[in-house]
């Protein structure tokens, strides 16, 4: 299993905060957001800008992701105006 | 003192928290909740944070600012959940033994903060509501 994570506007877009995904080897980020697009097309729209942490690390979506670790996806921070 | 705390912030007490004998200069930020935004007029704010994440990214600027600037403490504590106008979202304490060191580290965090440390607001309007995400927002 994988924890998924979702903040602010993802977390309004699947309709949660967190769910699990079976897996029982190791995999790429881009192949759990490819799973999850299937299952939320909204998500396409997010991807050019999606950020992600892999067991609350900065992510690319080439890292490796294995059975038991937890993947948070969510929006860019708003960087705010000095 | 690195916080994610739901309640108000207790200014007072943070800055206790790095005050020293040695320190001649405390340099505090306050971001504040403003009442507008994009043209509209903001009737208050909500904030989500990926708590344990965003306590790692706050530890890594203080880390990161105490390594770059000689300074005897910092403290940087975020509120999170409903805030109305007028109130603190983020409180950040520098102290050091003189004032530009304490300046440039205090800008340094809530500049790295703001582009790091995954909190997001939603804008609350009279009309509506809209969660800021992205640069330049």
């Amino acid at each position: 299993m994988v924890r998924i994570r979702f903040f602010a506007s993802l977390k309004d877009l699947v309709g949660g905060s967190e769910m699990e995904m079976k897996l029982e080897q190791e995999t790429s980020v881009r192949s759990i957001l490819h799973q999850l697009k299937a299952r939320f097309p909204e998500l396409k729209k997010y991807e050019p800008v999606l950020l992600v942490a892999v067991n609350q690390n900065y992510s690319g979506f080439d890292a490796s992701v294995s059975p038991g670790d937890e993947v948070a996806f969510f929006p860019p921070l708003s960087g705010g105006r000095r | 003192m690195i916080q994610i705390v739901e309640g108000k912030i207790n200014r007072e007490e943070i800055v206790k928290s790095v005050s020293t004998a040695q320190s001649g200069a405390i340099v505090t930020f306050d971001g504040t909740v403003r009442n507008h935004a994009r043209g509209k007029r903001v009737t208050h704010l909500y904030y989500e944070a990926f708590p344990e994440m965003a306590t790692r990214e706050l530890e890594k600027i203080r880390t990161q600012a105490i390594r770059r600037w000689t300074l005897n403490g910092m403290a940087i504590v975020h509120r999170i959940g409903r805030m109305e106008i007028g109130e603190s979202s983020v409180f950040i304490v520098v102290s050091a033994a003189h004032r530009g060191d304490a300046f440039e580290a205090c800008e340094f965090a809530i500049d790295t903060l703001k582009t790091t440390v995954p909190i997001w607001k939603k804008e609350h309007y009279q009309d509506g509501e809209v969660w800021i995400e992205g640069c330049g927002q």
